[in-house]
């Protein structure tokens, strides 16, 4: 049989440190029609039905808009779908999953969601689905411990194959693993999968969900990653925005396929400013970055070194361009505003402007140092080189 | 400039008066009303007043004395010439000249310009005349009377620009602010006083105040949105918790319920057996009280029988004792009897013995009464023989002369009375013997020869010759009479104290006395001897003594007539004393024994009678026991007779015993068979497992339905219509804080900034200000020094248009805390002479150097020390090149200027 694998979706995710609120319905949006996308790869592929290793929702306490969206997305898979709580969305009391409205908008917009939240065999037409969900965000004990009990195959049909749905970590990522990639701190001692301790030949897949980056995660066990980006990438070694479309069938190796599904581009540019020529050039890189393309990035920019003051406004001046071209400019370092010596010679030489001439010699001075105070003073000059500069046209 | 000199005349009250001024220090001296400062307002007015006029300016300078119209000439020193300047104010035809030495003369109008043009005078030239306006000019050099005490600010301001000028002038120039700085300048103060208040807070609306409230907000909102997911999760853990709770309860409640079942099985248990065993206590009981009553009654059958032959047995042996008994009380009569008998004789020979006792005392007295009444007669006999010779010696002593005792005494006085009257007698003449002569002596016209004597007793008169006569009177002056009448009274007077006395001489008188004591003695002698014997008395005594002897002898005849024939002890003689006695003595002895033997018999008869009681009672009471034992064994035969009746014989008896004792031990194997099972069960602990598991039942029934309806009420707070979802909204919540903190701290900066160049800016003005300032701030010290020291010193700021402020400076930098209102008057003037001194020199620049500076009678508060002071300063402002002018009505204070002095008398 085939199936699709995915996770991580995180619908409803808030994107509340973006500023604009129309960039944050396009980042949201676009989470949404990633769906649709799978939607499509499960047609073309001919899936018999779409697994959602967690985090469906973003929140626990999905609201009703979250919950409709998705379910009408979810409607539009024309398979069953199959999904289990994750630590962002777990179950509970109280959790949406519990919520009439959820049932609501579930019986209506997706009579093809079977959400799995107790851990027991869920016998389908093509396959035992042996669900882990989770209960509350940060849990200590293995969520897959059920499936170490032997006498539990027995019981199951000989001729299906068996695939484990969980969510959580199987290593210890922080001291390993980029933790950019891991949602919060829980998730580092919490919500381990033990992969070890489930009977390997018992077991004919294990779809796993909370690493973002699509990752082998051990022998018939994958981490899809979420099919939408949602965070910057560090280094290369992995590899978010896709699906995994899969052949399995009992007793039999998994056969895996990656494909890609990801709308939004997430991109880190670092560059380093040693004299105000240089902005030109970093102006240059980001423009062939991003082309033509428009509100289609998100970009977070390392900048270090220093500018003179009028370098200084260009590139802020570049920058706010550059927050209207992309959904959100995160800006990360800092650079020193540097008067150059032109720029304070153009200040401390007036002869004929006694009081400038001696205030922007103290300044000069005071900015030298290090520190808060020097900070102030590189300021007041760059104030002082506006005003002067206002006055004098 | 400088002036040369200056004349006026119909000046008030000035005719005519001319003065040269000294280049440097000038001083007009003159007493007050002596027109000083009418002299120097008139050369005022020369140089500042346009001659044409009638203003009430010109008519106050007309003279009431002087008929003329009044004139001023002076002489100056300006723009490198000598000018002469006169003006003659006679109203519309008013006249001004002013020549220029070895130049060309101005008339007029002309006059009046080129004058103004060389005094530096400006716009105000041309002002309409006031009084005021008048004073004003100059008014920074020119100090009017009492005006040195103005810090001279407003007076200087006419002079501002020439002020400012000099000061560039005197390096200043670079220090002046460009219209870019004030431009800056202004920009920055209008940042700032837009921005922040008085205090340095953002104000109000500002977009820094706004970021501020907006940071506040996001704070707040941001709170709010955690504490909803604080609920949330409040609620979550609550419904786990209650249903956690409730299924622990229900697994509880279970576990109470069946341990309270097999705990009511047992009681039912407890209480059946605890009926069959109330039944058993009372039948137990029953036969236990039957049993008992049984073995009493036997015992008390038994009892009966030992106790009546008991009793028995003891009678037996009292009959014995109570013979014995009987027996006694006879011995004992018989005892009695013979001590009764034994104590009658005893009785009787005592009676006879006494009797005879009794005689002989009689008789003993009778012998001895009758021995006294001879004594007595012996007695009277020699009490009258004793008497007899008494009255012999009373007669004899009669018989002679009354002598007493002191008589010798006496008649030796008289006689040596006597003996002293004769030997006076003799001593009354004079023996006088005439050893030799060679005329003849005559004594009492008896002549006396040479070796004759003569005994003078009378005063007489002893002629020698016919020329000489001695009156000679012997014995200091008594008479030969007297004396010898003396001597005859004495012997006289012993004469007369014999005869009385009957004796012829003192030998006589002497023995006769002897013969009275011996006689006396005798006498004495008798009548202690009577007084010995009793004499008064023995009569009496004697009559005593006889009648005892005759009581005596009748108790003599009663006795014996009592006495038996044989009981006589002096048979029928009689007997002497002593033998009497003897006989009485003896009877007295016999009798002592007699009676010791007669209280024995008493005693041995009343032990008897005691004894003999004793044993009657003895006897009775064993009598009387007998008895009662007796009857207690009637007693208790008839009572064994009753038990038999009733319960047969001793046999019968004990068979009842055995039967009650086996039914009482049935009933007791049952009950502890009872008991033990009932042990086994343990009710009491029954009873409390009951109460404890009916406890635990209640307390898990409420702990379950509290447990469910605390999850029934939380799992309704966590159903949501999915309106919001908190999570989401802490998320926005948070963003937003950091934003607007983002936002807040780069304004913040932004601030700091703006705050920081306002900062710097002001300073550098200030700083720039001071160095504007300073070569008028550094003359000013000059002159202070003497003040204040060297470590003060001035700040001045030059305003737009004015000294906006004068500061003093300690080199520390800290300003003097005190406001020149503040400062004494004399103080005011020294710091205001200071100023105007220092500001003048700067000005003369612009006039060649010098300026004349004129004090008329300014300095109002200085005391002489002060003006001392003062004249330094004035000494030092004419060094540097400013013309002094001083006008005083105490020149003499000013002595040490060595200024030109003119003095100016009263006109």
């Amino acid at each position: 049989m085939k199936l699709l694998h995915t996770a991580d979706w995180q619908i409803g995710r808030p994107y509340a440190s973006v500023e604009s609120s129309e960039n944050r319905t396009l980042l949201q949006q676009a989470r949404i029609d990633a769906i649709d996308r799978i939607a499509e790869a499960a047609r073309e592929e001919e899936v018999q039905g779409v697994l959602i290793a967690g985090d469906l929702f973003d929140s626990p306490t999905a609201s009703a808009r979250s919950v409709a969206a998705a379910c009408a997305a979810i409607g539009r898979i024309p398979v069953p779908v199959f999904a289990i709580p994750g630590n962002h969305d777990h179950g509970g009391p109280g959790s949406v999953w519990e919520q009439a409205f959820f049932q609501r908008e579930r019986d209506r917009l997706a009579p093809n969601f079977f959400p799995l939240l107790k851990p027991e065999p869920h016998d389908w037409d093509h396959a035992v689905i042996l669900p882990c969900p989770l209960l509350r965000r940060a849990q200590m004990e293995d969520p897959t411990a059920w499936l170490q009990d032997p006498a539990l195959f027995d019981g199951l049909d000989p001729d299906k194959p068996r695939i484990v749905l969980a969510h959580g970590s199987v290593r210890e990522f922080s001291a390993t693993a980029d933790l950019d990639e891991l949602d919060d701190s829980d998730a580092r001692s919490a919500n381990r999968i033990h992969l070890d301790r489930m009977p390997a030949d018992r077991i004919d897949y294990i779809a796993l969900g909370d690493w973002h980056g699509t990752f082998e995660a051990g022998p018939r066990a994958w981490y899809s990653g979420t099919p939408e980006p949602d965070r910057f990438r560090k280094g290369g070694d992995h590899d978010p925005g896709n699906v995994l479309l899969v052949e399995v069938a009992r007793g039999c190796d998994p056969v895996v396929r990656k494909q890609s599904t990801a709308g939004i581009r997430w991109f880190r540019h670092a560059f380093s400013f040693t004299e105000d020529a240089d902005l030109e050039a970093f102006i240059g890189e980001i423009d062939g970055e991003l082309g033509r393309r428009v509100q289609r990035d998100v970009i977070r920019l390392e900048l270090e070194g220093q500018l003179g003051i009028s370098a200084t406004a260009r590139l802020e001046e570049f920058i706010e361009s550059l927050r209207a071209r992309t959904l959100r400019v995160r800006m990360a370092g800092s650079v020193a505003l540097a008067p150059t010596e032109a720029e304070l010679d153009e200040l401390t030489m007036r002869t004929g402007d006694p009081l400038i001439t001696r205030v922007a010699g103290e300044l000069r001075e005071r900015s030298a140092a290090e520190g808060d105070d020097a900070r102030t003073a590189r300021r007041a000059l760059r104030l002082l080189h506006r005003y002067v500069a206002a006055t004098g046209a | 400039m400088k002036l040369s000199q200056a004349t006026v005349r119909n000046y008030r009250i000035h005719r005519e008066i001319s003065i040269e001024f000294d280049p440097a220090r000038t001083l007009i001296g003159g007493p007050n009303e002596s027109g000083k400062s009418t002299f120097i307002e008139a050369v005022h007015r020369g140089l500042f007043l346009k001659a044409k006029g009638t203003t009430a300016v010109h008519k106050a300078m007309a003279s009431r004395i002087h008929g003329s119209p009044p004139e001023v000439e002076v002489a100056f020193t300006a723009a490198g010439s000598h000018w002469t300047v006169y003006k003659r104010f006679s109203g519309q035809s008013g006249i001004a000249r002013l020549t220029e030495s070895g130049g060309r003369t101005h008339e007029g109008d002309e006059a009046e310009a080129r004058l103004a043009e060389l005094l530096g005078l400006g716009s105000e030239w041309d002002q309409r005349v006031t009084a005021d306006r008048i004073q004003a000019r100059w008014s920074h050099l020119w100090i009017w009377q009492g005006g040195a005490d103005r810090i001279p600010t407003a007076d200087l301001s006419s002079e501002h620009h020439d002020l400012v000028q000099r000061l560039q002038d005197s390096g200043g120039a670079a220090a002046v602010l460009s219209d870019l700085d004030s431009a800056v300048l202004r920009t920055v103060d209008d940042e700032i006083e837009a921005t922040f208040t008085q205090r340095g807070e953002p104000k109000a609306g500002t977009t820094l105040a706004r970021a501020r409230d907006s940071l506040d907000e996001a704070e707040a909102r941001q709170a709010e949105a955690q504490a909803r997911v604080d609920r949330l999760e409040n609620d979550i853990r609550e419904r786990e918790s209650a249903a956690a709770t409730a299924e622990e309860a229900r697994v509880a409640l279970a576990d109470a319920e069946r341990r309270l079942a097999e705990c009511e099985a047992a009681q039912k248990k407890v209480a059946t057996l605890q009926g069959r065993k109330e039944t058993l206590d009372t039948q137990l009981a029953a036969a236990e009280k039957e049993r008992v009553r049984i073995q009493e009654v036997r015992e008390a059958h038994a009892t009966l029988g030992d106790e009546i032959k008991a009793l028995a047995s003891d009678l037996e042996s009292e009959e014995e004792r109570i013979d014995a008994a009987e027996q006694a009380v006879n011995r004992q009569r018989t005892l009695l009897e013979e001590a009764r008998k034994e104590q009658a004789e005893a009785e009787a020979a005592c009676r006879r013995t006494r009797l005879r006792a009794r005689f002989l005392t009689a008789v003993v007295e009778e012998r001895r009464q009758h021995r006294q009444v001879e004594a007595l007669e012996e007695r009277g006999r020699e009490i009258a023989r004793l008497r007899k010779s008494l009255d012999e010696r009373d007669a004899a002593l009669a018989r002679l002369p009354a002598i007493d005792a002191q008589d010798p005494d006496r008649f030796r006085e008289l006689d040596e009375t006597r003996i002293r009257a004769e030997t006076a007698l003799e001593n009354v003449a004079a023996r006088l013997q005439v050893e030799s002569a060679d005329a003849p002596v005559v004594i009492d016209g008896d002549p006396v020869a040479p070796g004759e004597e003569r005994t003078i007793f009378d005063e007489s008169t002893i002629a020698v010759g016919q020329g000489v006569r001695i009156r000679v009177t012997p014995g200091g002056g008594k008479s030969l009479a007297e004396a010898r009448q003396d001597a005859a009274t004495a012997a006289r007077a012993c004469r007369e104290f014999l005869e009385e006395r009957s004796v012829p001489d003192y030998a006589t008188l002497t023995s006769l006395l002897d013969r009275r004591r011996e006689i006396a003695r005798d006498r004495d002698d008798l009548v202690r001897r009577l007084a010995e014997l009793d004499a008064a008395k023995q009569g009496d005594s004697l009559a005593a003594a006889r009648t005892a002897r005759e009581t005596a002898l009748a108790e003599c005849e009663r006795c014996r007539n009592a006495l038996e024939e044989t009981d006589n002890p002096l048979g029928d003689g009689t007997a002497d004393l002593e033998a009497a006695q003897q006989k009485l003595r003896d009877e007295e002895t016999a009798l002592a024994g007699q009676e010791s033997a007669e209280q024995r018999g008493r005693e041995r008869a009343a032990a008897a009678d005691a004894d003999l009681e004793t044993a009657r009672e003895t006897r009775d009471r064993f009598r009387e026991e007998r008895n009662q034992r007796n009857r207690d064994r009637e007693a208790k035969v008839a009572r064994r007779q009753q038990i038999e009746e009733g319960h047969g014989d001793a046999e019968a008896i004990a068979n009842a015993v055995a039967e009650a004792t086996r039914l009482r031990d049935e009933c007791r194997t049952e009950v502890a068979a009872i008991e033990e099972s009932l042990r086994r069960l343990d009710p009491e602990t029954l009873e409390r497992d009951q109460e404890r598991f009916t406890r635990a039942r209640e307390v898990h029934a409420t702990t379950l339905r509290e447990a469910e309806t605390r999850a029934a009420i939380a799992g309704d707070r966590l159903q949501s219509d999915g309106s919001g979802d908190p999570y989401e909204a802490l998320e926005f919540a948070r963003a937003a804080q950091d934003a607007a903190r983002t936002r807040w701290e780069r304004l913040q900066h932004e601030a700091d900034a703006v705050k920081l160049l306002h900062r710097l800016l002001g300073q550098a003005r200030g700083e720039l200000a001071e160095t504007f300032s300073r070569p008028l701030a550094e003359r000013i010290d000059r002159y202070l020094r003497a003040l204040f020291g060297p470590d003060v010193s001035t700040q001045v700021d030059i305003g737009d248009d004015h000294i906006s402020g004068i500061r003093l400076v300690r080199r520390t930098g800290t300003a003097i805390d005190y406001p020149f209102d503040d400062l004494s008057g004399g103080t005011r003037e020294q710091l205001a002479g200071a100023i105007r001194l220092a500001s003048a020199e700067l000005l003369a620049t612009g006039h060649d150097g010098s300026l004349p500076i004129v004090f008329d009678d300014a300095f109002a508060y200085s005391d002489p020390e002060r003006v001392e002071e003062l004249q330094r300063m004035l000494d030092l402002a004419a060094r540097n090149g400013l013309q002094v002018i001083v006008l005083t009505c105490n020149p003499a204070d000013y002595r040490s200027f060595g200024a030109r002095t003119h003095l100016i008398d009263r006109a």
